[in-house]
């Protein structure tokens, strides 16, 4: 015999190890042993190790048959156990599948949504070199909107850049008509909203799917027009859009060159498009963002150092040094300028409403669980050994957490229209069974099984037979710790949501009851059109025959969000250096009496007047930032046109109220009148459908070419807000989820305490106690508990609605009331099922809980 | 009452044959010879469990072994029981061919 001994390959030695059944395996492994010795012996230690690999592998077919039928009974038994389990208890199965559900329901329904977030302008096929140009303030703040004549001045100088396109948004600084005369019938015309011009290179850099048409042709010819399906449905019905003429401001005919379809998860959105003509090269105003497309493989770094400073080698502006450029990837745009945060949020309640219904698993599935720790001690005594129980246990919480699955997939496909019309997406329930998503799924069924399966696992596996079978209490008191740190989480976790939406909703009552300096009731909305606009004092006075028509004025958008911008305001004793920052209206006379507009000072816009028509009346704060006691009289130079300040209004909030009332100038001068976009009219309350129909006729007998179309703005102030109308009542749906499953989650540990407490109540009750002291002993200490919540959920809370309030520029206080409210709401809410609990082991007969078996 | 399948019927057969020999090697070796076939070892131990579960087998166990890989050998050795259902699968062996005749290939 050679020294030394040939040993079989370990890896073969482990693999027969765990697929033999562990009675089989040392005769298994003995009888293989016999030969390969043999075969080593004459034939070679290789040949023999050749030989057990190949006996092994060929013995798995047969191992695992045979280990199979052994541990199907097994498991036949569990599931069996599981089963008699859920139908013995079928309250504590239903809450509990029932919380599982409501929480696997939230955190797909989450998922499915920041999927849809995060997908954002990922279909472009240049999306890793597409990047839109940003404008740094000094203040660090990100404007997405650059000079018009910056792109075409970098992509000279910087080789990097392939195309670039500029968006020039037409139809915020126009009205827009389109109409279409088919060859036979009455043209089909309507006001257009979401008009845009850019560079014929648009169709180069950005992926847009086309349904008619070519890309690379669309934008060759100048008078071409690209349009969505929508569009093209509202004006050609069936008929092939292609070749079909729409004139645009019944001046200048475009040609359909192609049809799109633009994505629900593209942060471009517009609805007719076409090319830009040269002369906004040397435009540096700015309005519309701009987008660049780098070479392959160019260096980033490289192209954020050489257009760093490009603002100050090109703008005319001598506050350009200040202003930095730089540029943010493409697929980043979308959760940039304030969504990211929303994406953060969602997660991260997401995660905790799930969190709070493992939770609850885990406190329902040990409570009240006497039966399962004698089960658990029969279970040790007749041989089981503490792995083979916590398997059990595993596959028991796995179960649920599948069978929660299937109700939270039910859930979601219900609340998903909800949902929908919540978030304004169309999040698609068929999602969720594309590949990968089923992948994720199963993970959240085992995920949340082993969370919520692996303390109830360990607790009821831990315990010792000798214990458990004895009569007397099966519990140890110190284990309930566990159950109240959760249960405290749970609550501190429900405030928090309750205490954000009370104060989001307080906010939005603020906002709504703020006085904004001009008042909306009975004002009608026109768009003006180029007749309208060329007959503009005629169409006023005709108007104003009517009796009912009490003021006609324009402006260039409606009062509450109007928010442009210059700089190009001097007036006397303005410090040179200084690059103003005023915002102005471009309006007609009778705009205050229009909008109920405060004159403070001096007087306002005359009808007619030739002399108004150069003058100026600015707020109280442009007077004060213009260091003016006595502005009226003042000069003041608006866009190189010199006037006089004929008055001061009041401040008004022109921009939602996130944003800070700033100094204002309103001028009246024809030489804007462009941009003038709606007729407003104030209309007295009597009568009211006469005045509507009187107003139609005028218009349409003054412009017939152009459609009609009105409005009533007073409801308009509410879309300003939509955001934060949207984010109260997601947080109230959170809000009431969590304060469900938490309450279902104190009912079991309510009855968990009950069950403990049996015997206690029992001897009490013989003693004499009323039931209404045995109610407040068992209540007593919840109340703490919830307390303790509260406690730690203030703070947080605090800190992150005054965060968010500083939003704002004009918010409500941080009232420590709505933070005791909350408080008191969560106490009387988890009073229910504790009440309950109470009430059910205090009016319980004594004999039953006393007696020894 | 299930009678013996064709795989347990040459295991019992085979631990007959072996006698006081009659553990994991031999059994395998004899079934492998009389088939002409391949058995590996985990069928060979999935057939014998059975055969030990309804008791038709009984099982002694050896001393370890150095060459064995210090393992012990386990003996198998038939029941009453084990007779019985060979008797039976050879009672109905007999009756089912009764009287059939199944012209052979090689005679031909």
């Amino acid at each position: 015999m050679p020294s030394k001994k040939p040993t079989p390959p370990p890896l073969a030695a482990w693999l027969l190890k765990r697929t033999a059944s562990p009675g089989d395996y040392d005769y298994a492994y003995g009888d293989l042993m016999e030969t390969f010795e043999y075969i080593a012996e004459h034939e070679g230690p290789k040949k023999a190790k050749q030989w057990f690999w190949k006996e092994v592998l060929k013995s798995l077919s047969g191992f695992l048959k045979n280990r199979t039928h052994r541990e199907a009974a097994m498991i036949k038994n569990h599931i069996k156990i599981a089963f008699r389990n859920i139908s013995r208890n079928k309250v504590f199965t239903l809450i509990n599948t029932l919380g599982l559900a409501v929480g696997m329901a939230c955190f797909i329904l989450i998922t499915l949504w920041i999927q849809d977030e995060l997908s954002y302008d990922q279909f472009h096929t240049h999306k890793h070199d597409l990047y839109l140009l940003t404008v740094i303030h000094p203040d660090n703040n990100m404007d997405p909107n650059v000079p018009y004549a910056l792109a075409p001045r970098l992509a000279d100088e910087i080789p990097e850049i392939d195309h670039f396109t500029r968006i020039y948004s037409l139809s915020s600084i126009r009205t827009c008509t389109f109409r279409y005369q088919p060859a036979q019938g009455l043209p089909i015309m309507d006001y257009e909203t979401n008009v845009d011009l850019v560079d014929s290179s648009f169709f180069t850099m950005f992926s847009f799917p086309f349904v008619h048409g070519n890309p690379e042709t669309a934008f060759q010819d100048p008078h071409s027009l690209v349009i969505t399906n929508q569009i093209a449905a509202k004006y050609f019905g069936r008929d092939n859009p292609m070749g079909k003429t729409l004139t645009l401001n019944d001046q200048e005919d475009k040609v359909v060159t192609g049809v799109i379809d633009i994505p629900s998860n593209s942060h471009l959105q517009f609805d007719l498009i076409a090319p830009l003509p040269k002369r906004l090269d040397n435009d540096w105003n700015w309005r519309d963002p701009s987008y660049v497309l780098l070479k392959r493989n160019s260096s980033l770094q490289d192209v954020r150092e050489k257009i760093k400073g490009a603002m100050s080698r090109h703008s005319p502006y001598p506050f350009a040094d200040t202003l930095k450029i730089d540029v943010l990837p493409l697929i980043r745009v979308h959760l940039s300028f304030g969504r990211r945060m929303y994406v953060y949020i969602f997660s991260v309640i997401a995660v905790f409403i799930l969190l709070i219904a493992c939770v609850n698993y885990m406190n329902l599935a040990t409570a009240g669980s006497a039966n399962r720790v004698r089960e658990v001690g029969m279970r040790k005594v007749m041989g089981a050994k503490r792995q083979e129980l916590i398997q059990q246990f595993l596959g028991e919480s796995m179960l649920m957490s599948a069978i929660g699955l299937g109700l939270s997939l039910i859930l979601v496909r219900t609340g998903l229209p909800l949902i929908n019309s919540l978030t304004a997406k169309q999040l698609d329930f068929s999602l969720l069974f594309r590949h990968s998503m089923s992948l994720y799924l199963l993970g959240l069924i085992l995920i949340v099984g082993l969370v919520s399966g692996l303390y109830p696992a360990f607790f009821l596996s831990s315990s010792q037979p000798a214990d458990t079978l004895k009569t007397s209490s099966p519990f140890k008191s110190k284990r309930s710790s566990f159950r109240v740190v959760t249960v405290v989480g749970q609550f501190a976790v429900s405030v928090l949501l309750i205490a954000c939406t009370a104060v989001v909703f307080q906010q939005m009552d603020f906002i709504q009851k703020r006085p904004l300096g001009f008042s909306l009731d009975h004002v009608l909305k026109v768009p003006i059109n180029p007749v309208l606009l060329s007959r503009f004092q005629s169409y006023r006075n005709d108007l104003l025959q009517n009796a009912n028509i009490l003021n006609v004025t324009a402006g260039q958008a409606v009062p509450y969000n109007e928010d442009y911008k210059t700089s190009g305001v001097e007036w006397e004793g303005k410090d040179p250096e200084m690059s103003p920052n005023i915002r102005y209206s471009i309006v007609q006379s009778d705009y205050m009496e229009t909008f109920g507009m405060e004159v403070m000072d001096g007087r306002s816009f005359q009808s007619g007047s030739l002399a108004d028509m150069r003058n100026y009346i600015i707020n109280e704060e442009a007077a004060k930032y213009m260091g003016m006691e006595e502005p009226v009289g003042q000069k003041l130079v608006f866009w190189g046109t010199p006037g006089t300040i004929i008055g001061v209004a009041q401040n008004c909030h022109h921009v939602s109220l996130h944003r800070e009332i700033m100094p204002h100038i309103y001028t009246i001068n024809p030489r804007h009148h462009n941009n003038l976009k709606y007729v407003f009219i104030k209309i007295a309350s009597l009568n009211v459908p006469d005045t509507l129909k009187y107003i139609k006729e005028t218009s349409v007998s003054y412009a017939p070419n152009f459609p009609y179309e009105y409005n009533f703005i007073d409801q308009g102030v509410q879309t300003l807000y939509q955001s934060e109308h949207k984010l109260g009542r997601i947080f109230s749906a959170f809000a009431f989820l969590a304060i469900f499953i938490s309450c279902l989650g104190i009912f079991g540990l309510a009855s968990f305490t009950a069950e403990k407490k049996t015997k206690e109540i029992g001897i009490r009750k013989v003693l004499g106690a009323p039931v209404s002291h045995i109610v407040l002993l068992l209540s007593k200490e919840f109340s703490r508990w919830i307390l303790l919540a509260n406690l730690i959920a203030w703070p947080i809370g605090w800190y992150a609605m005054s965060k968010w309030l500083q939003g704002f520029a004009y918010r409500t206080e941080l009232n420590l009331l709505m933070f005791i409210y909350a408080g008191l709401l969560s106490l009387m809410i988890a009073a229910i099922p504790v009440g309950y609990q109470a009430v059910k082991a205090a009016i319980a007969d004594p004999v039953d809980s006393l007696r020894y078996e | 009452m299930k009678f013996l399948s064709r795989q347990e019927e040459l295991i019992l057969l085979s631990i007959l044959k072996l006698g006081e020999n009659a553990y994991g090697v031999p059994i395998r070796q004899h079934v492998s010879d009389v088939t002409d076939k391949y058995w590996s070892i985990g069928a060979i131990y999935d057939v014998l469990d059975r055969l030990t579960r309804k008791g038709l087998v009984s099982t002694t166990i050896g001393e370890p072994e150095k060459k064995r890989g210090g393992k012990s050998k386990r003996f198998y050795r038939i029941t009453k029981q084990g007779i019985r259902a060979l008797e039976e699968v050879r009672e109905l062996q007999k009756k089912t061919w009764i009287d059939i005749s199944v012209p052979s290939l090689r005679e031909k």
